[in-house]
């Protein structure tokens, strides 16, 4: 779901470019496939039915794919299409057509057909100082923890360049308050998986280039370009422009790209370059990843394994953390009460007033519970698949297979339903509930509108507040209706002048 | 006539409400209208009011093993 | 109380279009007589092309997915891709600048395409059944295991991909630890321009069906040439896939972007095109003909055209009794002449 997150996040900003940009962008097909892979399942069908259709596609002939209980996925996909101008509609609004730059460049991506270099050049030659993926990998990973390390405040880091500070300022994950110190958005970053962060950054930065005079058509293109490259293959500069070259000496400060030195020729993504436009579960932490790339080596080292994975909950809310990173327990301490520490764990208790804290703090249960599950214990992970096994063992032993087969497409709800439990349930969902406990009472402020004259002006009032949006409740049978302070007064204006006449 | 009032619309389920309207017994002043089940007119001013009073009642139903474990 | 609850509840259930990545496995069927039928309208190599560009808009969907291919022809069936032994270097078959995940996968397709198709022209003998269902059963314990494997290796770049991925082909996956949230979804594409549905075998063929229902894999098909298979059209049925007889195939990369693209995870929020008059027949247990009428036994619902002693599946005996009135040929009454003594013509037996 945090992947979902930084998906919406870049969405947004896509959408909110304006339509020549958002044109210039689609020229590069790295671009167009990494925007494409950014649309929801339904948004990709959609584009994908439309691809090799010359003639533009009746509106009706889409609706007929989509199941009437799920007219909501497809309206939600059309409305996102039209807002990066992907699709656009003809006059009548009866057909769409795909945005034809985009359809070219997709197309010839998808062919082979592509512009040169559209990837990307991988070196020709080699490289004198040649690095493999294992030193990429710490080189990300030291790079990247040191700013986490800063923005929690252990003392032993140092400090993160100019640039990187600035963008955290800007980004309001840290305040100058005698100074640098973290804010509550800040703790909310510090929960996310590292894609999502990223991109937090990353659009920070584009937001930045306005202002430096880079072209964010350019910054962006080269963004998604990193995103498609092949981990542990050098790509040379010379193929780049020059506000992407200068992107280099920032990306690097980042643990994005790994270059030797300003003016080398040549530049390695690293894996946190390369994962930028997929699922972030399959990137867990930098050092995890370097645990599993070794997974074939036996030189693969114990510790390096428990530094993330290490988290065990019990069902009495006690957590047992077998860490000794100060990154990890300073983390921890924002949601559990941390009660003794020892030479490799700590361990403390999971409690209504810790993750109250939490949640005062900005941190929803979803996010703790996301850091939980991925930082679980490999032990915890053996034990809920067993556990899921059982059940699902159980329950096709319960429902036999005979020739017919059609009583197993019945059951389908039933068996998806069981999911891998690695938290155990009770702390789940009492973390949820205690986050249910705050959210008790809404409130909103506005005016509340009584004594109307008669049913006729309640009625053309209220559904006027509603179209416009501001009607947060109403009654027909007291003529009574509750409207938002920012909508007041357009409905004052409204209700004089209808009363006027 | 028209009448416009301004205020806080409170939105929560029927056993808040309840509660609401029991501080609003001890500390009169809070509550301007009651809507229906649901929703409730308060005062602007009193809003913190109502959610720290709130916070304090439910509190007090809250059993926390954890407080004795530390006594111990 | 009860509205919180169900808050808890909606809470889990807002996410219904997860983005999982998913397995595609195509398998195209090369046998010779099929593809000379339908010479006139399409060959083997447009066919092929549509595939590859259907294979790569499937990888586009997602960093994560992943392709198999297959080839059956009445010798044998093999895999494409992935390829176990990395030993021949692979020549440059696309284009040079095409996004290097694409690449790779088309690159090892066509070159071990070209090499099956060389070898199977020498050795090619008539009257050999089809080995489609063999290929079938390859592609399901494929997916058995991508799905059961670790996952997050598997979602790293491409490179990382292959090499690990054998890697962990080799050993045992204990060291690997589970992933919890994606989880890999997976479908079957079978390509087949094979009109004679005698060559498939049924019996192992609805073993695979049910294999793949309970694994949840949708088979698709997309049979090109001049009939309708009953068996394929059974097979799309029963698993919720989709099944098309393609008639003019030169459109084939149309109909594969459009509907042959339906993911699993979007499955139950699109009308699928849907095949509403299956052609349900079985074939006999004992001849392997196709049968429309025949007899059933009552134990293991095993399908026979003539009757044995016993159930030739499950070995139950049959009454003999009934056994003998079955057998029984139809006696031909002579006509009743119409005089009084009409007792003694009737000829039936009394049993």
């Amino acid at each position: 779901m945090s992947s979902n997150l930084f998906k919406t996040t870049v969405n947004e900003y896509l959408e909110s470019l304006p339509k020549t940009v958002q044109s210039k962008l689609y020229e590069a097909p790295a671009t167009c496939l990494s925007i494409y892979r950014l649309l929801s399942p339904m948004a990709k069908f959609y584009i994908m039915s439309m691809i090799f259709n010359e003639k533009p596609v009746n509106l009706r002939d889409l609706n007929k794919w989509c199941k009437p209980s799920s007219r909501k996925l497809e309206y939600e996909a059309l409305k996102r299409l039209k807002a990066l101008h992907l699709v656009e509609y003809d006059n009548k609004g009866s057909h769409i057509r795909l945005h034809s730059n985009f359809r070219k460049n997709f197309r010839d991506c998808l062919t082979g057909t592509q512009k040169p270099n559209a990837f990307g050049s991988i070196s020709l030659t080699n490289d004198k100082h040649k690095v493999d993926i294992k030193f990429l990998d710490k080189f990300a990973s030291q790079k990247w923890e040191n700013i986490l390390h800063f923005m929690v405040g252990t003392e032993s880091t140092t400090t993160p360049s100019k640039s990187v500070l600035s963008l955290l300022q800007l980004g309001g994950l840290m305040e100058n308050k005698n100074g640098l110190s973290i804010t509550n958005s800040g703790f909310q970053f510090l929960l996310q998986d590292v894609n999502a962060q990223i991109w937090t950054l990353l659009l920070q930065y584009l937001n930045l280039t306005q202002d430096l005079n880079m072209d964010p058509v350019d910054v962006l293109n080269f963004i998604f370009i990193l995103g498609s490259l092949e981990l542990g293959k050098s790509y040379s500069v010379s193929s780049l422009s020059e506000t992407q070259r200068s992107m280099l000496a920032d990306l690097r400060d980042y643990g994005l790209v790994y270059q030797r030195s300003d003016t080398s020729g040549r530049f390695y993504p690293t894996r946190l370059a390369t994962t930028l436009t997929s699922d972030s579960a399959g990137l867990k932490t930098p050092s995890m990843a370097v645990e599993q790339a070794l997974g074939e080596e036996a030189e693969e080292t114990a510790q390096e394994r428990n530094i993330q994975e290490s988290i065990i909950i019990e069902t009495n809310f006690k957590v047992y953390a077998y860490t000794n990173s100060p990154l990890e327990i300073a983390i921890l301490n924002l949601f559990v009460h941390l009660r003794t520490r020892f030479a490799n764990m700590v361990c403390g208790q999971i409690t209504r007033e810790s993750i109250r804290n939490a949640l005062y703090n900005g941190i929803t249960a979803d996010q703790i519970i996301k850091f939980l599950d991925s930082h679980a214990h490999p032990q915890m992970k053996l034990l809920a698949k067993e556990r899921l096994d059982k059940k699902i063992e159980f329950d096709t032993s319960n429902n036999i297979n005979t020739a017919g087969g059609a009583p197993q497409s019945k059951n389908e709800n039933v068996i998806s339903q069981h999911k891998l439990e690695i938290i155990p349930p009770n702390v789940l969902d009492q973390i949820k509930l205690w986050q249910l406990e705050l959210d008790r009472i809404q409130t909103f402020e506005g005016y509340l509108f009584k004594d109307l004259a008669n049913q006729q002006e309640y009625d053309i009032l209220s559904n006027y507040a509603s179209e416009l949006g501001v009607l947060i409740w109403s009654d027909k049978v007291k003529k009574k209706f509750f409207v938002t302070k920012d909508g007041m007064s357009q409905v004052a204006d409204f209700a004089n002048r209808k009363l006027k006449r | 006539m028209l009448v416009a009032s301004k205020g806080v619309l409170v939105q929560c389920d029927p056993s808040i409400k309840a509660l609401i309207i029991q501080i609003d017994s001890q500390s009169p002043g809070i509550i301007l209208e009651e809507l229906d089940d649901t929703h409730l007119l308060i005062q602007q001013d009193k809003v913190e009011i109502v959610k720290n009073e709130l916070n304090k009642l439910l509190s007090k139903n809250i059993y926390d093993p954890f407080e004795d474990d530390s006594r111990m | 109380m009860e509205a919180i609850s169900d808050r808890l509840f909606n809470e889990h259930t807002t996410d219904n279009l997860q983005d999982d990545p998913s397995l595609l496995t195509i398998i195209l069927d090369v046998s010779p007589s099929g593809w000379f039928k339908i010479q006139n309208v399409i060959s083997i190599q447009d066919v092929v092309k549509s595939l590859i560009v259907y294979l790569n808009s499937h990888l586009s969907l997602n960093n994560s997915n992943q392709v198999a291919f297959l080839i059956t022809s009445p010798l044998k069936s093999k895999f494409l891709y992935p390829k176990l032994d990395n030993s021949n270097i692979i020549k440059d078959s696309v284009s040079k600048d095409m996004y290097r995940q694409f690449k790779i996968v088309d690159d090892i397709i066509l070159e071990e395409l070209n090499q099956f198709l060389n070898e199977m022209i020498d050795k090619i003998e008539n009257n050999k059944r089809s080995t489609l269902t063999g290929a079938i059963s390859l592609g399901l314990t494929y997916t058995n295991r991508m799905l059961t494997l670790d996952q997050s290796i598997l979602t790293t770049t491409a490179s990382a991909m292959t090499t690990t991925s054998l890697a962990n082909s080799n050993q045992n996956s204990s060291n690997i630890t589970s992933s919890s949230s994606t989880s890999m979804k997976s479908r079957m594409l079978i390509i087949s321009a094979n009109d004679d549905d005698d060559e498939l075998t049924y019996i192992p063929l609805m073993n695979c069906i049910f294999a793949a229902q309970k694994m949840k894999v949708s088979i698709d098909v997309a049979k090109l040439g001049f009939k309708n298979s009953s068996y394929l059209q059974q097979a799309s049925d029963a698993t919720n896939g989709i099944y098309l007889h393609i008639e003019n195939p030169k459109g084939l990369i149309q109909v594969l972007s459009t509907a042959f693209f339906i993911e699993p995870n979007l499955r139950p929020f699109i009308i699928l095109p849907a095949n509403s008059n299956v052609n349900y027949r079985a074939s006999c247990f004992i001849t392997g003909k196709a049968v429309d009428i025949g007899y059933v036994c009552s134990v293991c619902l095993c399908i026979m055209s003539k009757l044995p002693e016993k159930c030739p599946a499950c070995n139950s005996e049959f009454d003999k009794k009934i056994i003998e009135q079955l057998n029984r040929v139809p006696q031909i009454r002579k006509k009743r002449k119409l005089e009084s003594n009409g007792n003694g013509n009737n000829e039936n037996n009394n049993n």
